[in-house]
């Protein structure tokens, strides 16, 4: 699927995300995969190789999608950690905004199938989540330890592998490890309590 | 995979409302060092870092349990898409799991299509020796099939060295996900759940744990069929029992057993624990986290989720069951809800109920009950224990005060509730049902209550009869034998105890208690019947066998022993039931202390049988003593208290205690009434106890009509012949001479004296007495001469020389003669009467007067006043204030005597005799207890009888 849409031409993405706009939701479930396999190939290349480049510039196509999402008249991007971070707060927002209409749908009877997107955007939160709680229970985990909060946005939101998320935020490899176990499980204890 | 579930995490969160930076800093880095460390050195490090600070300590442990082991896992690298393993192409990637990553494959050789779920061990997460192992034990599984688990296909070692296995690909939803999608209510998704379990039991059939159930690894298939994933992975990629690491990396925390958490030994309760974790989440998200208002299905999930794995199920197969029966709203099979803690709790709670209720059992003799446990199948006995202690468990939350709104409940309520109950429950074992009826019936019984026992224990027996396997039916019959038997039911208890006797006898070992037991029951209804000798037989066989059972001096054969003294004292053979009545409370005051029920019912016997000898005084004490305990023990309004009080009564009564006597007497006539049936037996020792002391006032008109009643009632009861109802008839004659009515006398007692003639040990020398006595008031002196006679020998044989009654008897004897006008047989017996007398005071205190009067009365009446006056004198000085209220007979007949023998020194002549006259004219009956001196006295002095 990355392939295809990295051989779509820039008309597809733009056709996309103008039919958003208009109110078609299916429109982005569509867009949204492509953009965020992009951001990970990119972590993946960027991060892996390493060398020193601070500054990264994201593709046409993430340009196009965060400007849009954004509401902003164009994308400014410092360095890469500025672009997974707000990749990160992107999807968070949108996966709140879902799933609460998802319950407003709920409750007028409608069914809407809000897995079948977060799988599709291969993004590692648990199916049982309740997106709401998790979204109060990160605010929380924020006002206590900001950067373990940010460890489980760039995993959860942007699908960043561990190793990634060490060297995106230039720490011990292990440290993360321990950190996000250490999250998850505080986060479970939160909402499940 | 797909789908989020959205109920489980809707409840309130608060629960780190408290943490701070600080706090948390130090949480997270107490969690990087023990999550570094194997989990046997976890333990040492959490109590360090906590530093006795509970509050973090139990925050940290429950981050711990909240872990994700596989979180601290290192991704696997991102792999291409694999090479073709055995016969299949991979296709697509299904996801990661802590062992490996998932693949969709396709089948491209062997001819047919398949999809597979291909898993994919991790590199290094196998020795060459476990991968070698692995492909043997694949082979076991590919056999495995089951329509709700997805089956192992097959399995190899890639070109890579990496092992791998094909499973059976199921499109489906996980369970949880296809619940919620559903919106499905409580009982849909345990009925969902149902065949998961038994899926399961399947597996522990064939010796396959799985290890790791969890939602993830149970799918729904698109016909909404429950299919089980992954049976037999955990294992084959784990095959060394206790090694932690493995075994942690192959499951998933959320749902793992303490003993998974611990390297403690996986077995099937492993996976029960599975289940039941799995199925209280899907069933918390369904109840909105009330599981509460779904009766026993609550008790079934914390039965299923237990930490000790022995507390669990021990089965799948059990878990289902249950479950089955929840969803049939039937109590569930295995009496859930009966774990040890919560049970003792509550008995703790009803200690005392409980303990009162085994003094009762033990008192009134249910012995059996507990001896016929040796003789039982052990593992019947424990299935149905369980059973049954559950059911008291829940009669004995039922009488929680709590619930019963503040009323604390009588043990009376607990069984009325309790049988209640076991009529309304359907569903139990009928051995478990049997076994319950028979404890209700016995605790029934033990209170008093026969009508409601026997119904219950005939129940029990009736199914039993139907199905005896348990060996159960002698128990039952006994019981139904002995509650007859209380009733006085005797003509119904005797087959049912002998079959019961001979049950035992051909099934059980010769010395086994329940055998004597039965042999004392049935001893007992003999006894109960009069039949005293066929008792005694049975009694001393039962106690023969105890002594070898249990010993000589032990506290069981006491019991026996106890019996046996009774029935030796009743025979008459009084000096041998005195001697064994002493050991017996010998060995029980020793054993038992003095307070116990026992050591009442000996000290009852020992004081009963003391009141009929002189020893008021002792036996007044020893009953007083026995009522005391009775009372603390059963409570005062118990019948037991009652039978005491009869007895105390008489003592009482027999001591002039006269008031004393009737309250105690019309207190236990209310309590028995109240208790018992109108027609019990002892009804009728009790009227028979108000009738005596009407008696002892000399009272014999209002004495009668009572003693009338007693004499129905015993006939009723016990039968014609039996010898209560001939004391009865002897008692109701004694007033009926007084009363004037000699002739109606002497026909009851010739009656009694009729039936009496086979003597099987129980003769009486009251009754010739008595019959004599109405002989003499109807003139019929020769006859009344020889009925004394016999009475007399009686007595001399029974009692010996020196005893009080065969000096009475004597006495009466030379009274007969006397007026048979064979003056000097009547003056020889009077004589050696007063002579035995002597010889009993210089032991016992007695009143001599109650000698040396008749024969002064008989001198005088042979006009020899000199010899008479010095007896008559020794006789007023003996006799003081109290005697003349006592025996309001002996004091103005020695005034009457003397006056005839002369005027009384420094008294007024006149006004003395007519004092003397007055107070014997008064005395209803007086003439058949005056001496026949004084009877001529009365008529020639008094003016009495003149016309």
């Amino acid at each position: 699927m990355t392939a295809e849409a990295m051989s779509d031409p820039e008309g597809e993405i733009t056709r996309l995300l103008h039919r958003w706009q208009e109110g078609d939701s299916t429109s982005l479930d569509t867009l949204l995969p492509e953009v965020w396999a992009e951001l990970r190939r990119i972590a993946a290349h960027e991060l892996r190789a390493n060398a020193g480049h601070e500054t990264l510039q994201p593709t046409a196509l993430i340009n196009d999608v965060f400007v849009r999402l954004l509401g902003a008249s164009q994308l400014n991007i410092h360095d890469r950690k500025h672009l997974f971070t707000t990749a990160a707060k992107l999807m968070r927002q949108i996966l709140i905004d879902r799933a609460r209409a998802q319950l407003r749908e709920k409750r007028g009877g409608g069914q809407w199938q809000r897995a079948d997107f977060v799988e599709a955007m291969a993004l590692p939160i648990d199916a049982q989540t309740e997106l709401p709680a998790l979204d109060q229970a990160l605010d929380a985990l924020a006002q206590l330890d900001p950067r373990i909060a940010h460890i489980v946005e760039l995993r959860y939101f942007v699908g960043l592998e561990v190793s990634e998320v060490a060297r995106l935020l230039e720490i011990d490899e292990r440290t993360v490890y321990r950190d996000w176990a250490f999250a998850r499980a505080w986060l479970r204890k939160r909402m499940e309590a | 995979m797909s789908g989020l579930a959205t109920d489980d995490v809707s409840a309130g969160m608060n629960p780190q409302s408290t943490d701070t930076s600080e706090r948390f800093a130090r949480m997270r880095e107490a969690f990087h060092r023990v999550v570094d460390l194997d989990l046997s050195q976890r333990e040492s490090e959490i109590a360090r870092l906590s530093a006795n600070d509970d509050a973090f300590e139990a925050d940290l442990r429950s981050l711990l349990q909240h872990t994700d082991e596989a979180d601290l896992l290192s991704a696997p690298e991102p792999t291409a898409l694999p090479p073709q393993l055995g016969p299949f192409r991979p296709v697509r990637k299904l996801g990661l799991g802590g062992m490996g990553e998932v693949w969709l494959a396709a089948r491209v050789e062997g001819g047919f299509e398949q999809q597979v779920a291909i898993k994919r061990v991790r590199e290094g997460a196998l020795s060459p020796e476990l991968a070698r192992s692995f492909l043997r034990e694949r082979q076991i599984l590919a056999r495995f099939s089951h329509p709700h688990i997805a089956h192992l296909v097959d399995g190899g070692v890639g070109p890579d060295g990496r092992p791998w296995l094909a499973m059976e690909y199921i499109d489906g939803q996980r369970i949880d996900v296809w619940c919620e999608a559903r919106k499905l209510d409580v009982a849909a998704r345990v009925r969902l759940f149902v065949p998961i379990c038994e899926a399961v039991a399947f597996a522990h059939r064939n010796l396959v744990i799985h290890r790791d159930l969890k939602p993830a690894n149970l799918l729904v298939d698109a016909d909404g069929r429950p299919r089980l994933l992954d049976f037999g992975i955990a294992r084959l990629l784990d095959p060394q029992p206790g090694q932690q690491t493995r075994t942690l990396a192959a499951m998933t925390p959320a749902y793992a057993a303490p003993e998974q958490r611990e390297g403690g030994d996986i077995t099937t309760a492993t996976d029960v624990y599975q289940l039941g974790a799995v199925l209280r989440q899907l069933v918390l998200a369904a109840a909105d986290g009330e599981v509460a208002r779904h009766g026993d299905l609550g008790h079934i999930l914390d039965k299923a989720v237990m930490a000790l794995p022995a507390e669990r199920y021990s089965g799948a197969a059990m878990l289902s069951d249950d479950l089955c029966d929840w969803l049939a709203r039937r109590s569930p099979r295995s009496g859930i809800g009966s774990h040890r803690e919560r049970l003792k709790k509550i008995l703790w709670r009803w200690r005392w109920p409980l303990a009162m209720f085994a003094a009762v059992l033990t008192a009134v003799g249910s012995g059996g009950v507990l001896a016929l446990r040796e003789a039982r199948a052990k593992a019947r006995e424990a299935e149905v224990s369980q059973q049954t202690t559950q059911f008291l468990t829940n009669l004995f939350q039922g009488a929680d005060p709590a619930i019963a709104r503040g009323a604390v409940l009588s043990a009376q309520d607990l069984l009325d509730q309790g049988s209640a109950r076991l009529h309304a429950t359907m569903h139990l074992q009928t051995a478990v049902r049997a076994r319950l009826l028979h404890t209700i019936a016995a605790t029934y019984a033990a209170l008093g209550h026969y009508d409601r026992a026997l119904s219950l224990a005939e129940e029990s027996l009736a199914a039993r009869r139907v199905d005896d396997e348990s060996g159960e039916l002698a128990e039952s019959l006994d019981q139904v034998g002995n509650i007859l038997r209380l009733k006085a039911e005797y003509g119904r208890a005797e087959p049912v105890l002998r079959e019961a006797l001979d049950l035992r006898v051909a099934r059980l070992s010769r010395d086994d208690p329940a055998i004597i037991e039965s042999t004392a029951h049935l001893a007992a209804l003999q006894a109960a019947k009069g039949d005293f000798k066929a008792a005694d037989v049975l009694f001393a066989q039962a106690a023969r066998a105890a002594k070898i059972r249990f010993g000589e001096d032990a506290v069981e054969t006491a019991r026996y022993l106890d019996s046996y003294a009774v029935n030796l004292d009743d025979m008459g053979r009084r000096t041998e039931a005195l001697a064994l009545y002493r050991h017996v409370l010998a060995i029980r005051e020793s054993a038992l202390g003095p307070d116990d029920a026992e050591v009442a019912t000996t000290l009852i016997s020992l004081g009963v049988h003391l009141s009929g000898s002189v020893h008021h005084e002792e036996a007044a004490r020893l009953l007083e003593r026995a009522l005391a305990i009775r009372t603390r023990i059963y409570g005062a309004s118990h019948p037991i208290v009652a039978f005491a009080k009869i007895d105390l009564a008489g003592v009482y009564a027999d001591m002039g205690r006269l008031d004393d006597a009737e309250r105690l007497g019309k207190e236990s006539l209310a309590n028995i009434r109240a208790n018992l049936s109108p027609e019990h037996p002892k009804v009728s020792e009790a009227l028979n106890m108000l009738a005596l002391i009407r008696v002892v006032r000399r009272d014999f008109a209002g004495a009668v009509p009572l003693q009338q009643a007693v004499v129905q009632n015993l006939v009723a009861a016990l039968g014609e012949d039996h010898p209560d109802a001939l004391t009865a008839k002897n008692n109701l004659a004694y007033s009926l001479v007084h009363d004037g009515r000699a002739a109606e006398a002497e026909l009851q007692l010739r009656e009694v004296l009729a039936r009496k003639r086979d003597d099987n040990g129980q003769g009486s020398a009251h009754d010739r007495q008595n019959l004599a006595s109405a002989l003499s008031l109807q003139g019929k002196h020769a006859e009344a001469v020889e009925w004394q006679r016999r009475a007399y020998e009686i007595q001399k044989s029974r009692e010996g020389e020196i005893s009080p009654v065969t000096a009475v008897a004597l006495r009466e004897l030379a009274i007969a003669e006397e007026l048979a006008g064979a003056d000097a047989g009547a003056e020889r017996d009077f004589r050696g009467a007063l002579a035995l007398a002597e010889q009993v005071g210089k032991t016992d205190p007695i009143a001599l007067r109650g000698w040396r009067v008749p024969l002064a009365a008989f001198l005088i009446g042979k006009g020899r006043c000199n010899e008479a006056v010095p007896l008559l004198e020794n006789s007023l000085d003996e006799s003081g204030d109290e005697t003349a209220s006592a025996d309001p007979v002996a004091h103005p007949q020695m005034l009457l005597l003397l006056e005839a023998c002369g005027p009384i020194v420094g008294q007024q002549p006149e006004e003395h005799l007519v004092d003397a006259c007055s107070a014997l004219l008064s005395l209803p009956g007086v003439e058949a207890d005056s001496y026949p001196t004084t009877r001529k006295l009365l008529a020639s002095r008094c003016g009495a009888g003149r016309d």
